[in-house]
């Protein structure tokens, strides 16, 4: 520990001398950068190599390395950089250098053509209800802003590969901080699938939202017991796409005609959604024998809920559809229960109508008499 | 010249009376005395005819003033059709069905106004599911109340008995539709239970069993599942919902009109509640049963007559 404060002691001292070595030669002065070729003045410190790392008055240390390759090839190269980092207009800069705020050019109906919108949301104002700007604004440092995901001098296109927005990278991104469910997705057949290079797989923002996202039992959450079946619906409801993938599109129907769709849908919060049986990052297919929904481990799924679950929930299809011939006895049982339905009720309503045409007939001869 | 049958009657005494008078003149007698022969005979018609035709006029009125009471009486007077017991076995088992009814079908037609606005809220949804297992318990309380009454009582069991099906009732029914289209002139009797009651009764019956036995697979489906395969707790739930459709139809269209909505009982009969019918109704919907009802009470009455002059006579024989 002491030689750790003595280190510590030592960088600072370090420096504090450089920076005083800097300070000491000249006056402050004003920049100003008008064309990108003006660039050049801030790369003749922030590309020096011994320019990469400094510590900030708070005890921070920040990168202020900036390389040149990567800044050309990124969407913004052709901004200045006091286009982002507008309070820098003095050389040395004060001590004051503010967060980039994305918002300056960035909001909606902007003529500088920075896009802004999912739909008629401003992309910002989603984040700003999010639970990510939320936990920043309490004061929790770990909370991503929008340069935690999307990047700094290398923002590119998402659609560009290596974009770290683009589908096939944004569960890497989002496993920056949630490194667990990162784990678990990477295993899971969608994060197989991504792997695979399959970009229409579920990635994070599929079910959690993007710039919105919410807490998981959040009253805005996709992915609460309430909103979940909707959102896995949203691809597996989808009858040409599951197609490709070789998956049943049947499940989001036949989950809502069970009792568990039917008391999920009226608010019961108890009652077993989507994830309760698939589980929702580690998700597997049946055959998979790490599968929540694989018959050996079937029974201790179910058990969670169903105290005593055996090999009997085994027996049987879960998603079941009466009207499918396939369903076996099912099918015979709805099927005769709707032969006798109709033949009931039409010879029930004869009767009636008989009745009725008679009581009419006595009714008018009496009048007539 | 239109004449009635009374001014033909007229026509004829008033020319016997001339006759009488023709021949009271050419009989040579002196004039105080024929005048005081025709005034004698012309009194005694007079007295003949108001007799006999206020005694008519009276005679008309009074049978059909009687005919009048007897509808009133008919209209009035009121038979036990249901016992207090039936009756409440009834009401139970209606008020339980209802309940079912209102807190199960919106589960089936869980798509429709009408579920979301009584499943309005998850604490709505568990109320009603509450209620649909107290009413399921009250209704399988009540199906063993029935089952102790047709088994060990002795009006259960007659009533039971004739609850059964017979031949006669699909002759009755054949009857009834050929009433209906025209090739009969009057409507089959009944006796105590018509067919269209049976047909309730055995729908009830079935349905119960039916209702209960599926519902509780599901109510304790962690037990069920203990001893049954998954694909069988999948039976019993196609079984519960679709059995419940056609209970709920078979009672709306069939129950409700037979004995509620149809033209002779709208808006509704009260016979659940007082288990009475009167005579009329009875006379004309259950003619058979009325009959039996009526020649019981005589025999009754006869025997207790019997046995009345029988004690008067002994009693008479011990005085003397």
């Amino acid at each position: 520990m002491d030689r750790f404060i003595f280190r510590l002691f030592l960088i600072i001292g370090f420096t504090a001398m450089s920076a005083g070595i800097v300070f000491a030669e000249e006056e402050p002065y004003p920049i100003q950068l008008q064309t990108i070729e003006d660039n050049k003045k801030c790369y003749v410190c922030h590309s020096e190599l011994d320019m990469k790392e400094h510590v900030m008055k708070d005890g921070t240390v920040r990168m202020l390395f900036v390389d040149q390759v990567v800044f050309s090839g990124s969407t913004h190269h052709e901004q200045v950089c006091t286009a982002c980092h507008e309070d820098i207009n003095m050389v040395p800069h004060g001590p004051e250098e503010k967060t980039v705020k994305c918002t300056h050019c960035h909001y909606m109906d902007n003529t500088f053509g920075a896009p802004t919108s999912e739909g008629d949301v401003d992309r910002y104002e989603k984040y700003r209800k999010s639970v990510h700007k939320r936990e920043l604004d309490a004061g929790n440092p770990d909370a991503p802003d929008c340069f935690d995901c999307h990047g700094t001098h290398d923002i590119i296109v998402p659609t560009a590969e290596k974009s770290r927005i683009n589908r096939r990278n944004i569960p890497a991104t989002c496993g920056r901080c949630h490194i667990d469910e990162y784990a678990d997705y990477k295993m899971s057949v969608h994060g197989q699938a991504l792997a695979r290079g399959e970009l229409e797989v579920a990635v994070c923002i599929d079910c959690h939202g993007e710039h919105g996202v919410a807490e998981v039992h959040g009253s805005d959450s996709n992915v609460a017991a309430a909103t979940l079946p909707e959102t896995c619906a949203q691809c597996h409801a989808e009858e040409k796409l599951m197609s490709r993938f070789g998956i049943e599109s049947a499940q989001y129907d036949t989950y809502r005609e069970s009792y568990h769709g039917k008391a999920n849908k009226f608010g019961l919060q108890t009652v077993a959604n989507c994830a309760s049986c698939h589980g929702f990052h580690d998700v597997l297919p049946a055959d998979d024998p790490k599968s929540h929904i694989n018959p050996d481990n079937l029974a201790a799924t179910c058990g969670k809920c169903h105290t005593g679950a055996n090999i009997n929930y085994t027996r049987g299809k879960m998603h079941v559809e009466a009207a499918d011939p396939s369903s076996g006895i099912i099918f015979i049982v709805a099927f005769m229960f709707k032969i006798l339905t109709i033949g009931t009720v039409v010879s029930l309503v004869i009767h009636i109508c008989l009745d009725l045409i008679r009581r009419f007939l006595n009714w008018r001869r009496r009048d007539a008499h | 010249m239109p004449t009635s049958k009374k001014e033909q009657l007229l026509k004829s005494i008033g020319e016997r009376v001339d006759e009488a008078f023709g021949y009271i003149d050419k009989s040579g007698l002196g004039e105080d005395i024929r005048e005081g022969i025709k005034d004698e005979v012309a009194g005694e018609v007079e007295t003949f005819m108001r007799r006999t035709f206020d005694h008519s006029v009276k005679k008309k009125t009074h049978v059909a003033h009687t005919e009048q009471l007897k509808l009133e009486i008919d209209r009035q007077e009121t038979i036990l059709r249901f016992s207090l017991f039936f009756r409440i076995q009834h009401i139970i088992m209606f008020v339980s069905v209802l309940l079912l009814v209102f807190t199960g079908l919106p589960l089936k037609f869980n798509e429709t106004a009408v579920a979301k606005m009584i499943f309005s809220s998850a604490d709505a949804f568990m109320f009603a599911k509450m209620l649909h297992r107290i009413a399921a318990t009250a209704l399988a309380g009540v199906a063993l109340v029935h089952l102790y009454f047709i088994v060990f009582m002795k009006e259960g069991r007659s009533n039971f008995i004739q609850f059964l099906p017979r031949f006669q009732d699909a002759k009755d029914a054949l009857h009834n539709i050929k009433y209906f289209i025209g090739l009969e002139k009057h409507h089959p009797r009944f006796d105590r239970f018509s067919y269209i009651e049976k047909f309730d009764y055995w729908a009830v019956y079935w349905g119960i069993i039916v209702m209960v036995g599926s519902g509780s697979a599901l109510w304790f489906n962690t037990q069920f599942m203990a001893l049954l395969p998954k694909y069988m707790i999948d039976v019993m739930k196609e079984v519960h919902s679709d059995e419940a459709l056609l209970a709920t139809l078979a009672l709306v269209i069939w129950h409700f009109y037979n004995v509620h909505f149809n033209p002779s009982k709208f808006p509704g009969s009260l016979l659940w509640w007082h288990g009475r019918m009167t005579v009329e109704e009875m006379k004309d919907e259950h003619p058979l049963e009325y009959e039996r009802i009526i020649s019981e009470r005589a025999e009754k009455k006869l025997e207790a007559q019997v046995q009345d002059s029988g004690r008067n006579d002994s009693r008479s024989g011990e005085q003397s």
